[in-house]
């Protein structure tokens, strides 16, 4: 307990060695409620959780390394190599494929093994949405790729750099209904990718691994989809001439960007000079960019508001004066929108913002430029380059008046807080149930305004049942801190699926992860997504990644208030009562706690919080609540859609 | 545009700023002039102006809205807060100018604006931004979400709650 504050709280003082086993009794021993089932052998016939030996010892053997001495390089070796050059941040994945994932593995990209393709793609996803890194995933070819559907949909809407690799037979088996698992593959990826091919001539392996990495790290982001048959992973070079394009990536990508033009730059500078109350809308490009320092300085020469939008959040930080994230009634008083890298365009009746305002859109290309927002002024720029220009040439200007307005509107953004914080605990007090308010709070308390730093704990969240009570007081301060999983695609159980990469990334202190390096990680999601996500908890367990993560469960989908006036649908909207997912969560290696009151759940995250940043082990909070609390009637103010650029907002 | 009597330069100038979709003038008669345009929620929205009356309105704006309504309590206050002292200058409606208004009729609440200098570009001007913060501000932070899609057509599909 030598690392324990004041309060209570582990502090990360110390590298942990994750990847070690730790025997169930150990847990047992540290105070932690337990399943007995799941942790007592019974009267040694039933075995204990264990982890395998065979883990740690896989994850610490040697990286190998191929050549074309020899045997030569396959061409899953060939393309491991490449992924390796390129910096491939991690690969999720089942075991299918096995050849390319193998070979991936052994040229030492870190990478986890799961138990759904699908699952094991959307926590990609998640470890690419809080480093901004080019993250893989992996299946076999016809059910792994189509369980992955769903995620690369979801990893398309946000623009995640998400490389999508599948086995894909042979050539030769080709529409000969051979064996199992034929598919044609690019068909199904159609409209979610960026780029796509299946490889059919073994010698070009590296030149499409050079247009898929192109892809992945040039202009805006979005998922790349390679499909591997088997004469092309298995070919044998033994001579690179045999090999086309096969040059290193500084002659087949440049990481040379686009600068804004100085007219441009001009007129920017002038049109925000002359606005009263100006705000900027960093989008994903500023996070993929890595733009924030510049953000910042700029923002602050002039008094800018600043409302970040896209899938990750905390590129310009929650607590900072300007932020208007928590601000909504002072956005609509813009008079000036500066869009940068803002990669799904709101309309203007998407966006709540005046109806007057004056628009400025800066992206990477010029081919979406004007796209669903009429603009005063379109600018053609890389979005890093874009900031530097603006915070090294915009003029020092106070705007007093307009930074009161935001600090006023966040005021009064914090009383409707408060207002619902006391109605979740009077509607809890009656009905001894958990509102989504009062989960909120204890979280903002335990996690953002206690004796953790505010900039620790990344976080997710989806639930719409709960839009308006629960994601504001997830608060995002630097950047990969906060990822919205619903984003632009309301993708239920991703908040789940991307915790598990979220905390992988956290565990690793990979990239912009790396100064809260082992924090336990924050997944806020609902007894709806714990459906499609609840078996990768084992991934979790097995990896020792640091998760606590929260259920909101309410025995239904939220939605069921569109089926009070239809009493022979509503049955399609209920699931069983009281169902125990933290009984489900033990069963498969992890803590789990039921908490029905605040103090419960206050014990629970602190004892989900030490364990997590002790040993790594996940924890899944099942919050019980009921469904009434959806409905504006019975329990006002009920559910309802927040509209962007907000912090709770889930599209553009 | 102050001082001017046209309101369709208004419309024109919003509708070349993306926010008013399908503007279509469906009366000019004399004084009164009516004119429909597509808006939030992909709503077909009735502007009609009395010149005479100095009155602009959207009618049938709020539909099925009883009058002993929380839904009508709720949305005539945020209505009135609009022209209050609370209300941020720059987006203040200032009421010796015009004063905005529902206007309950079968149900039905109207938004209306009464111009009193004369200053009808003006009063377009609020009245389309009154509109925009009743769909911006008070109906996202209401209790009114059942309303909005019996009523206002909000497409239940377009999100599912988990």
């Amino acid at each position: 307990m030598s690392n324990d504050d004041d309060n209570g709280i582990h502090r990360l003082a110390s590298r942990r060695d994750f990847v070690k086993a730790i025997p169930i009794a150990g847990l047992a021993a540290a105070g932690m409620t337990r399943n007995a089932n799941a942790q007592a052998p019974d009267a040694g016939t039933i075995k204990s959780i264990q982890i395998p030996p065979d883990l740690a010892t896989s994850m610490t053997a040697p990286v190998r390394v191929t050549s074309f001495e020899g045997k030569g390089q396959t061409g899953a070796e060939i393309f491991a190599g490449m992924c390796k050059a390129e910096n491939l941040a991690a690969m999720f994945c089942c075991p299918g494929n096995y050849t390319v994932i193998n070979a991936i593995a052994s040229a030492g990209v870190l990478c986890y093994g799961g138990r759904s393709e699908g699952a094991m793609a959307a926590a990609a996803d998640g470890f690419s949405r809080v480093t901004g890194e080019v993250v893989a995933c992996s299946g076999t070819e016809g059910p792994g790729l189509t369980d992955m559907i769903q995620s690369i949909y979801t990893a398309s809407a946000a623009h995640t750099p998400l490389l999508v690799l599948a086995s894909n037979m042979t050539i030769a088996q080709e529409d000969s209904q051979s064996f199992i698992q034929q598919v044609s593959q690019q068909e199904l990826t159609t409209g979610i990718k960026k780029y796509g091919k299946r490889l059919t001539v073994p010698g070009r392996v590296h030149e499409y691994g050079a247009y898929a990495f192109r892809a992945l790290k040039s202009g805006v982001p979005a998922p790349v989809h390679l499909d591997f048959p088997g004469e092309v992973a298995r070919a044998r070079f033994t001579d690179p001439n045999d090999l086309t394009e096969n040059y290193d990536k500084s002659k087949y990508r440049t990481e040379s960007r686009a600068a804004p033009s100085a007219p441009d730059i001009a007129k920017a500078i002038d049109m925000i000079n002359k606005a009263a109350r100006p705000l900027l809308i960093p989008g994903q490009g500023i996070f993929q960019r890595k733009a924030w320092e510049p953000l910042l300085a700029a923002a602050e020469k002039q008094d800018i508001a600043v409302c970040t939008s896209g899938p990750s959040r905390g590129h310009f930080p929650d607590d900072h004066r300007l932020s208007a994230s928590l601000s909504p009634k002072a956005v609509l008083s813009a008079d000036l929108v500066i869009f940068v890298g803002q990669y799904q365009m709101p309309t203007r009746t998407d966006y709540q913002l005046h109806q007057d305002v004056v628009t400025i859109r800066v992206h990477p290309s010029q081919d979406d430029l004007g796209r669903n927002w009429p603009l005063d002024l379109g600018v053609v720029s890389d979005e890093l380059l874009f900031m530097e220009a603006l915070a090294a040439r915009l003029p020092r200007k106070k705007r007093a008046t307009w930074a009161a307005e935001l600090a006023s509107a966040r005021a009064e953004n914090q009383k409707q807080m408060d207002d619902y914080y006391a109605l979740g605990l009077k509607y809890g007090s009656s009905t001894g149930k958990l509102h989504p308010a009062v989960i909120g709070r204890e979280l903002y308390n335990f996690f953002y305004a206690g004796a953790i730093d505010p900039k620790q704990t990344a976080h997710c969240w989806g639930g719409l049942t709960n839009l308006r009570f629960l994601p504001p007081y997830l608060r995002a301060n630097r950047p990969g801190q906060g990822v919205c999983s619903y984003y632009q695609s309301g993708t239920i159980g991703a908040e789940i699926n991307h915790g598990i990469g979220i905390a992988a990334a956290a565990k690793e202190g990979y990239g912009i992860q790396s100064a809260y390096k082992g924090a336990p990680v924050l997944a806020v999601g609902t007894d709806g997504a714990i459906a499609y996500a609840l078996m990768e908890l084992e991934t979790a367990a097995k990896y020792r990644l640091p998760l606590i993560c929260i259920i909101y469960n309410n025995d239904s989908w939220g939605v069921w208030t569109l089926a009070e006036n239809d009493p022979r649908a509503l049955h399609m909207y209920l699931f069983q009562q009281n169902l125990r997912y933290d009984k489900a969560a033990e069963a498969l290696g992890c803590q789990g706690a039921y908490v029905q009151t605040p103090e419960e759940l206050r014990a629970a995250l602190k004892r989900a919080y030490d364990v997590a940043a002790r040993e790594g082990l996940p924890t899944l909070i099942n919050a019980q609540g009921i469904k009434e609390f959806s409905s504006a009637s019975l329990y006002p103010p009920g559910v309802n859609i927040i509209q962007g650029p907000n912090i709770a907002a889930i599209s553009h | 545009m102050t001082g001017s009597t046209d309101i369709h330069a208004v419309l024109d100038f919003y509708a070349k700023r993306g926010l008013l979709r399908n503007v279509r003038t469906t009366l000019s008669e004399g004084r009164a002039t009516r004119v429909q345009f597509t808006w939030h929620y992909d709503r077909t929205f009735d502007l009609r102006v009395d010149y005479e009356a100095s009155r602009l309105s959207f009618t049938d704006a709020f539909p099925n809205v009883p009058a002993a309504s929380a839904l009508y309590r709720d949305l005539t206050g945020f209505i009135d807060g609009m022209m209050s002292d609370s209300m941020p200058i720059h987006r203040r409606v200032d009421r010796r100018k015009t004063i905005v208004h529902g206007e309950l009729i079968d149900a039905n609440v109207a938004i209306v604006a009464d111009v009193v200098d004369g200053d009808f570009d003006y009063a377009a001007r609020k009245l389309i931004q009154v509109v925009n913060e009743i769909y911006f501000g008070f109906l996202p932070n209401s209790a009114h979400y059942d309303y909005q899609v019996q009523s206002l057509g909000l497409e239940p599909n377009a999100i599912t709650f988990a």
